[in-house]
């Protein structure tokens, strides 16, 4: 069931909500990308002097 | 007389006789797809088998999109959403994601090129079609062909035919429509800007990437679980290093193929009785209008990130923000070589270029979940 009136506010409504839960959502993701340069950790290796 | 009505009855089996102007018309336009494809070199693989398909469709009495005719079948492909799947397997398996996961603050830029999108909602609204209806024509200003067709075959099938030439032509010629927006909104000087060399990616960062992205889009938006999978699971093929030969080909031939079936599908839905109308022309401005502001809005968005890195980022690449891959993403480039010989952007513009497929994806499923189709 559609949640938007078909109506020039509903239109307004739609576009507004999804121009800035567009950002939220790539702005969230680019955090799990972020994440990905973990994977190229490797472990340190103590020295011993 | 049995000669001469035999004369008639062949005449008017031909399609001469049913020739109108509005027929004679599509085929100039079939015929000028074809020259900007080979002349010009615009996207032949599209413009070419597009301008193909519009003049098929425009030959009187042939029956070929007729139910049970050759490109009837053809056109089952969009209308049952079986290509656009299959053309984002190929472009998965023929992309580097590796300039979006080693800059991942460009992908902001991926949501602010995608403004055009709901300016083209509002104005569709505006000029009287229905919120579904202008939903389907906003999303022509992702610039993300396979998008717009599912998108409108979910919200106004009966408008695909001129959603996705619209999508798609302009996508063709993002090299005459975007530049004087870019050379408008970006000085001289901010437009020789070098960037940085990005860091390496390894391997093991590409091959979690797309299991990643499936797992956190499907789990955010999972009604555009169809064309994200594809995508990343020719992603996959081709990062996992180990089928190389499977990789090639559905990013190459295979791509290839499904884009010349999926461009004559959208161009036997140019018939002079479907399309010779003021709603087509309302809708084919409307996509221009979503192109150009979407543009304009990248590349503000750049200038601004620009300004904040004080001055690390070519606000050039902004305009690749809309989801044309690879080619908004080569218009960056090209203007940016234009005013500094030794800037090579196209790396660069392929992380914004990414994102707007993954903006495009996120817009449209947002917008479907919205409007109640799932």
């Amino acid at each position: 069931m559609a949640i938007i009136q078909d109506t020039l506010s509903g239109a307004i409504f739609l576009s507004v909500f999804d121009f800035i839960a567009c950002f939220f959502v790539l702005y969230f993701i680019s955090f799990f990308i972020r994440a990905l340069k973990f994977l190229n950790k490797e472990p340190k290796s103590s020295k011993q002097d | 007389m049995v000669i001469i009505d035999m004369f008639v009855a062949m005449a008017k089996g031909t399609g001469i006789a049913n020739f109108s102007l509005a027929h004679i018309v599509m085929i100039c336009f079939g015929i000028l797809f074809i020259w900007f494809g080979i002349k010009k070199k615009f996207e032949p693989f599209l413009l070419v088998p597009l301008g193909i398909g519009c003049i098929l469709v425009n030959v009187p009495g042939t029956g070929l999109m007729d139910v049970g005719g050759l490109l009837h079948f053809n056109y089952l492909g969009i209308a049952a959403v079986i290509y656009p799947p299959l053309i984002f397997l190929g472009v998965g398996a023929m992309t580097d994601f590796g300039p979006l996961i080693a800059n991942p603050s460009t992908i902001v830029l991926g949501a602010a090129a995608h403004l055009g999108i709901f300016v083209a909602l509002i104005g569709a609204k505006l000029l009287g079609f229905d919120i579904s209806e202008a939903g389907a024509i906003g999303i022509i200003g992702g610039a993300d062909g396979p998008m717009a067709i599912y998108v409108a075959t979910k919200l106004a099938p009966h408008l695909l035919g001129p959603v996705a030439v619209a999508a798609y032509s302009y996508m063709a010629l993002l090299p005459l429509i975007q530049p004087p927006i870019m050379k408008a909104l970006v000085p001289e000087k901010e437009r020789m800007i070098a960037m940085e060399k990005m860091r390496p990616v390894s391997q093991i960062e590409k091959i979690a990437f797309p299991i990643m992205m499936i797992l956190v889009v499907l789990v955010l938006l999972p009604p555009i679980a169809p064309l994200i999978s594809c995508l990343m699971l020719g992603n996959l093929i081709r990062e996992s290093g180990v089928m190389e030969r499977v990789a090639n080909t559905i990013g190459g031939v295979f791509l290839d193929v499904i884009t010349v079936f999926i461009a004559v599908a959208i161009g036997s839905t140019m018939s002079a009785e479907n399309f010779v109308n003021m709603q087509t022309l309302m809708i084919v401005v409307l996509g221009l209008i979503a192109f150009c502001i979407g543009t304009a809005s990248g590349v503000l968005w750049a200038r601004l990130m620009c300004f904040m890195s004080k001055g690390k980022i070519n606000p050039l690449i902004g305009s690749a923000g809309i989801a044309a891959v690879p080619m908004a993403a080569r218009v960056s480039h090209m203007v940016g070589i234009q005013a500094n010989k030794r800037n090579y952007l196209i790396m660069h513009a392929m992380g914004p270029n990414l994102a707007g497929v993954l903006g495009t994806a996120v817009a449209g499923g947002i917008m479907l979940t919205l409007l109640g189709v799932i």
